[in-house]
């Protein structure tokens, strides 16, 4: 009994070591954003809206990307921002948004030529009352000195309708 | 007179470094240039003069050069011009241990874009300097005379998928110039402004 207790720890023991050195040759995933953690770490996007609007009135919802961790915004790119289409209550003027007209930059601290943040206003209307969110994908890309990355995210923000 | 020949080596040297600096010019003789494909054999620019080359600058790991072979004005364009008989050569720049550098990841990328022209490594990134490639894609077409009539990007649509294109009609540059070739015509649109991934030279 005892020698069969002792060989069963010994083939656990043989299997974790096989484990161990098959995770260490094989790393689970590629280091897609140069080292990050994921896409949070390397960027962001996000989409705010008024918390209140009165029915058939113009507001604006503010697109901002986020760069972090050694990169920053490329400059080069259409950044976008498309509205999904059919959304109950909010009606956007286009189906897609140049982000890069008239966005506002904040400059990386450490490459003040290199923006870390933009921030764009896109108008829209509230066609019906109530709770509604305005929607839609952001396209973006973001580089270091290294590598670049382009990516569609969705966002949202809820927005109250008034009369 | 030895002064004055002096100042004349002195300039011509400083007029060769510019021009070496600033890459080939379009209008003049594409820098020659001879390059291995995956395979280990030697392709040699100028063994196809006579013929109309297309020189497209390739990451297999530059999200631009992935969005344009699959979504993009680089999907099928050139099986659809080698048809026509342009030679398409991608040259990747990248130095070794750089993203996309390498033998086994240019297989790969061939594989997943279907590529059937040759991939050359040039790995010391001297004929990318020759031509100032400085975007993956960048294009450059060269016409039967061995004379570069285009340099620049695939299109006008920087996303690299022809999603949104500048001016809002998708215009594929390289087609164009192609066309334009074809019918003996001197190129309309002759250069523009690579978009995408920088080259990935080594120091």
């Amino acid at each position: 009994m005892l020698r069969q207790v002792r060989k069963l720890r010994g083939a656990i023991a043989a299997l974790a070591v096989a484990l161990a050195l098959v995770l260490y040759i094989c790393p689970s995933e590629p280091q897609k954003y140069a080292g990050a953690a994921d896409a949070g770490a390397v960027f962001q996007a996000s989409l705010t809206g008024p918390e209140r609007i009165a029915v058939s009135s113009q507001g604006e919802v503010v697109v901002e990307v986020t760069a972090r961790n050694g990169f920053h915004v490329n400059d080069e790119y259409p950044h976008s921002f498309r509205p999904t289409q059919g959304v109950e209550g909010v009606r956007f003027g286009a189906e897609r948004f140049d982000l890069r007209q008239g966005w506002e930059r904040t400059p990386c601290p450490a490459e003040p030529d290199h923006a870390c943040a933009v921030r764009a206003r896109v108008p829209f209307q509230a066609t019906a009352k109530g709770a509604r969110r305005a929607e839609g994908v952001v396209a973006l890309s973001v580089c270091n000195p290294e590598i670049c990355l382009i990516e569609k995210v969705s966002v949202s923000a809820p927005i109250e309708a008034t009369e | 007179m030895q002064t004055l020949l002096r100042s004349s080596l002195l300039v011509g040297s400083i007029l060769s470094l510019t021009a070496f600096a600033g890459g080939a010019t379009v209008g003049a003789a594409a820098p020659d240039f001879t390059l291995k494909d995956l395979d280990g054999k030697q392709v040699k620019l100028s063994d196809y003069k006579g013929k109309v080359v297309v020189l497209e600058w390739f990451n297999p790991g530059c999200p631009f050069v992935k969005a344009a072979h699959t979504k993009g004005s680089l999907k099928d364009t050139a099986q659809r011009q080698t048809k026509n008989g342009v030679v398409w050569l991608a040259i990747n720049s990248g130095a070794p241990g750089k993203q996309g550098a390498g033998v086994d990841t240019n297989r790969e990328g061939k594989k997943t874009f279907g590529l059937d022209h040759p991939v050359l490594l040039d790995e010391s990134g001297q004929a990318g300097r020759a031509y100032g490639a400085t975007n993956t894609p960048h294009m450059f077409v060269i016409d039967k005379n061995g004379t570069l009539v285009y340099a620049g990007a695939i299109d006008n649509s920087p996303d690299g998928e022809g999603a949104s294109p500048t001016g809002g009609k998708l215009i594929n540059y390289v087609d164009a110039a192609l066309e334009d070739v074809a019918a003996g015509r001197p190129v309309k649109t002759s250069n523009t402004k690579a978009y995408g991934c920088s080259v990935k030279y080594g120091n």
